[in-house]
């Protein structure tokens, strides 16, 4: 019995007529997913650098061992094998601040050297992306193994909070730390950049209409240069008055760049 | 008085058992109580032989060995070919019961079933059945040689051979191999079978003589049944003629010899084995003379029922120049059989659609693979062309259905010869003469005889009138098989149908037909001046309103999975997978408020011998399309009759036949991943992709339409996940959408 069924596989290939396609037949999905990587390239590229993160009122040296964010997305699938949709994601990640200040007094005519120690600073990064969805092994889609490919536009923004910090003098190593630390930082403006996406995914129904997906995806980002200039921050300048909007700026360049990959996990209603 | 009446009662019983109509035969069918080997799920009978220890096997061994062992016995008992409690397997039962009186133990551990295979072979298992094929069985002579092969097989078993002669690479065999393989030893062990055979043939009263024959039945059992010409005018008719220059001049050589290099084979040559056994012979001294022990009348009646299932096997499996020379053997014995006519008119259908489709060869053996009488069939069949075969097959299968005009099956059968031709643009009914082969002969021998015996005069008046016709007119006039002067007898196939021809209802039906294949032709030849995306757009609609089916209940034939893994079909899992697609069927069926009726071994202890035989016959049907290959055709069941019974028993003609393939195989290159050291982030997605994209899974589902004799749907959906519930929902859902929506008016 199953060897003569076996063999039906050339049988058929006279009469194949076009399933319809989609789980269940449905053909658009929505999924909402967490993502999480570890910034890896990024840190090592910083290893030199002093990073600080929070602790009770003041910083202490370390850095944050994980970027994290949520996405949400929709699909329509047109065959089995393809389908186009569109994502939202926001990730938050943490970049680095490497400050110091001289300090003119005028009174005894001296300088005096201080190294400003902030925590890590949070970023957000808004990406909208028009996406294909395709496997070329197979006619399930949505379900099981799906390639995607897309192609949008992030913008990363300094998150506003009273970052820590403290203040080191040089001169006498006296340190004085403080929890509101923002206002230097409101210059930075928004970061954007196209961002180029390939995601392996995976999803495994749990029921008629929900399923679980999860999955790698690898970004490539891109500055637009353009906007920067826009924004006149185009001048390699310290001690004007945008100075460490620019340095932070470079941070979130670098930060974007180096964010290549991360993991998501998450479900996907099928309707 | 009561006593002598049951006794008259039974006497009735045993006759009515044993009258075979071969006059209006029917394919042998189970009869009696569903045995226990048929009935039980398989995990269960390893289950329990597990429990007991095989001498010889470690418990891996044992494992493996019974996983193999019961689920290739347990495809072949459910392969649609085997059968119990029916005429042939008693018989070989009561055979064995004498062979074994002094061992009534043995005896009661034996299970007897014949297996409708055109193989001469018979074999025994480890679990105490005995598989015997009606191609060996009607190749004996008497009942003391297949007494003989039955004492052999049962010398195995009490021997224990199978277990000593596993061999581990059965796995995954095709059923006939796995038979193969099943009745192979070594020689050693073949010698004593033999041995062991013999003290049982002599403790039955069986004659030596015919002990010894056994085999040469063996050794010729490729051969059809019997040797006999086939007469060169067979297929003649009053006015129907085959040339006899279609028939081999000289015969062929019957090739096989008892003395063949064994160097390379598991068993040893015949002579070989002839010799061990006359060594064997000679040690008893008190051999009796009976070439029949139990019943005489039985073993003949058995062995003709053997010989139909062996015509009936070979119209299954397309070997139609076999089933036509074992027609004619059997037309000798039983002329007014129409089983045998219903299977040459399928024979006559079947070579015309493997002719019109170039794959006649098929039907057919080759030049080398021709031996004996039996080979006359196949050379004719070979020389005659597309036109001669057209010929041949209307005028056998009209006369059919002229002798029986009340048989159904002849009659679709003869509309569907009908059909084809009417739909074969090389058929033109104008060619062909009105006249009888023989009377056309007659004819122009007569014109010629008129010609010599006009004088001169009248031969230039008639050459000057020659000069008056045309170049043209006279070619005409000599493709004319109605001039008489245009005879020819090469052209022996445009002569003897005039009748069929000029039938009222053979012109209106062939005419209804052309109509048709006109209109298909003229729509197909409208739709090709379309644009390319127009046509996309017919096409696509065209194959969905196709899957459009209505359909509202289901026969659920055997849904079936095979996992594979490294080393070949992981059987457990496929069982426990098979019932998840069954209950994919269901849970789907239920959806779609589908009716669905289930015949699968699963439920085989509920649904009893009758759902049994109804699951053979649609299987035998699915592989008689299968074998027909052709999805412009209907195929008419070889078991017509019995099929009919499962349409009027369910109340539907549609037969759903699902099979999952899935198999896992990580394709990760070594090299590539160390090349990946240089492109770190790239290897992650390299190793998920490599380990889960591996999983490779074919759901194939097939609705084959009973009354229409095609498969109406039948797709296979790819997917790269692993067999899961929800995924075979899905799939099912998106089938049953289909087949049950209608297209739009």
């Amino acid at each position: 019995m199953r060897i003569r069924l076996i063999t039906i596989c050339s049988f058929i290939s006279l009469l194949s007529f076009s399933q319809d396609h989609g789980y269940f037949g449905k053909k658009n999905t929505l999924s909402i997913n967490i993502n999480a990587s570890n910034p890896l390239i990024y840190n090592y590229l910083n290893s030199g650098v002093a990073t600080y993160k929070a602790s009770g009122n003041g910083v202490v040296i370390g850095k944050s061992q994980i970027d994290y964010g949520y996405s949400g997305a929709f699909s329509h699938y047109f065959s089995g094998n393809f389908g186009l949709g569109a994502e939202v994601a926001a990730t938050y990640g943490k970049i680095n601040t490497d400050d110091s200040y001289t300090i003119f007094d005028p009174n005894s005519f001296s300088y005096e050297y201080v190294s400003l120690d902030v925590e890590q600073l949070s970023i957000r990064t808004i990406t909208i992306m028009p996406k294909i969805e395709f496997n070329p092994i197979g006619d399930q889609l949505p379900v099981g193994i799906n390639h995607q490919i897309g192609f949008g536009v992030s913008t990363t923004k300094l998150l506003e909070k009273d970052y820590k910090y403290r203040l080191v003098s040089a001169n006498n190593g006296n340190a004085q730390f403080g929890t509101s630390l923002y206002a230097p930082y409101q210059k930075v403006g928004k970061y954007y950049n196209l961002t180029a996406m390939y995601a392996f995914n995976i999803r495994t129904p749990i029921s008629k209409s929900l399923m679980i997906n999860y999955g790698l995806r690898y970004n490539l980002n891109f500055a637009l240069s353009s906007l920067i200039d826009e924004l006149g921050f185009g001048t390699d300048n310290y001690n004007n008055s945008n100075g460490p909007a620019m340095q932070i700026r470079d941070e979130i360049r670098q930060k974007r760049i180096s964010s290549i990959m991360n993991f998501n996990i998450g479900i996907t209603y099928v309707f | 008085m009561k006593k002598l009446l049951i006794l008259i009662a039974l006497g009735c019983f045993q006759n009515l058992q044993a009258q075979v109509d071969f006059n209006n035969y029917v394919t042998l069918q189970s009869k009696g109580p569903i045995p226990k080997d048929f009935a039980t799920q398989t995990h269960l009978k390893l289950e329990e032989d597990l429990k007991t220890d095989r001498e010889g096997l470690s418990k891996s061994e044992e494992a493996k060995f019974l996983d193999i062992i019961h689920y290739g016995i347990d495809n072949m008992l459910h392969s649609g070919v085997c059968v119990y409690g029916d005429e042939v397997s008693t018989y070989v039962s009561d055979i064995a019961k004498n062979l074994l009186k002094d061992q009534p133990e043995v005896f009661s551990k034996l299970r007897f079933y014949t297996l409708k295979s055109n193989m001469a072979n018979a074999f025994s298992t480890d679990q105490g059945i005995v598989f015997v094929t009606t191609g060996l069985i009607s190749q004996f002579s008497n009942e003391a040689q297949l007494a003989y092969v039955l004492a052999h097989e049962i010398s195995h078993y009490t021997e224990n051979h199978v277990v000593q002669g596993f061999d581990w690479k059965l796995k995954n065999r095709r059923h006939q191999d796995f038979i193969d393989e099943m009745s192979t030893y070594s020689k050693d062990k073949e010698f004593e079978a033999d041995k062991l055979a013999v003290a049982l043939c002599h403790k039955a009263g069986y004659s030596d003589d015919e002990l010894f024959n056994s085999f040469d039945v063996l050794m010729y059992s490729y051969l059809p049944f019997d040797e006999i010409e086939l007469p060169k005018n067979y297929f003649n008719t009053t006015d129907f003629y085959i040339p006899e220059n279609l028939f081999p001049k000289e015969k062929y050589k019957i090739k096989a010899e008892d003395d063949y290099d064994d160097s390379q084979s598991s068993h040893p040559n015949i002579k070989k084995r002839k010799e061990a056994v006359n060594d064997e012979l000679n040690k008893f001294t008190d051999w009796k003379t009976a070439r029949f022990v139990v019943d005489e009348k039985r073993f003949y009646e058995v062995r003709n029922i053997c010989r139909f299932e062996n015509v009936r096997t070979d119209v299954i499996e397309g070997s139609f120049g076999n089933a036509l020379y074992s027609i004619y053997l059997l037309e000798r014995e039983f002329p007014e059989s129409i089983n045998l006519a219903r299977m040459k008119a399928h024979c006559w259908s079947g070579l015309m659609n493997f002719k019109d489709n170039g794959n006649i060869n098929q039907a057919i053996n080759s030049t080398s693979q021709l031996e004996g009488e039996g080979a006359a069939m196949h050379y004719l069949l070979k020389k005659l062309d597309k036109k001669s075969l057209h010929s041949l097959a209307l005028r056998t299968v009209h006369d059919a259905k002229k002798r029986n005009p009340e048989d159904k099956e002849l009659s679709l059968l003869y509309d569907q010869i009908v059909t084809e031709l009417a739909s074969n643009p090389n058929f033109k009914r104008e060619e062909y003469s009105k006249s009888g082969f023989h009377q056309a002969s007659k004819d122009f021998i007569a014109l010629q005889d008129s010609l010599k015996n006009v004088d001169t005069t009248l031969q230039v008046v008639a050459e000057e009138g020659t000069k008056k016709t045309s170049k043209y007119d006279r070619i005409k006039r000599k493709k004319d098989p109605n001039v008489i002067e245009s005879f020819d007898s090469t052209n022996y196939c445009f002569y003897g149908l005039y009748d069929i021809l000029e039938d009222v209802g053979f012109k209106q039906q062939f005419d209804q037909e052309k109509e048709k294949t006109r209109l298909e032709e003229e729509e197909e030849t409208r739709i090709s001046k379309l644009s390319l995306s127009e046509r996309k757009k017919i096409r696509i609609k065209q194959e969905k309103e196709a899957a459009q089916l209505g359909i509202k209940e289901l026969i659920v034939v055997e849904p079936t999975v095979a996992s594979y893994n490294s080393l070949g079909i992981n059987n457990a899992k496929s069982e426990e997978l098979e019932s998840d697609l069954s209950e994919a069927i269901h849970y789907v069926g239920k959806e779609f408020e589908t009716g669905l009726y289930d015949i699968n071994k699963r439920t085989m202890e509920q649904g009893g011998t009758n759902a049994f035989n109804e699951r053979s016959t649609i299987m035998t049907y699915l592989y008689q399309v299968m074998v027909a290959d052709n999805d412009e055709i209907s195929v008419i069941p070889v078991d017509y009759q019995l099929m009919q019974d499962v349409e009027n028993n369910y109340g539907t003609t549609n037969v759903l036949f699902t099979l999952v393939e899935h198999s896992y195989r990580p394709r990760i290159n070594p090299g590539a991943v160390v090349g990946f050291i240089f492109l770190p982030p790239v290897l992650p997605v390299y190793l998920l992709n490599g380990f889960l994209s591996a999983n490779r899974t074919e759901i194939t589902f097939i609705v084959l339409d009973l009354e229409k004799g095609r498969a109406s749907y039948a797709r296979t959906a790819y997917q790269n996940t692993p067999v899961k519930k929800w995924n075979l929902r899905s799939q099912m859902h998106n089938f049953f959408k289909e087949i049950t929506s209608t297209p739009k008016k």
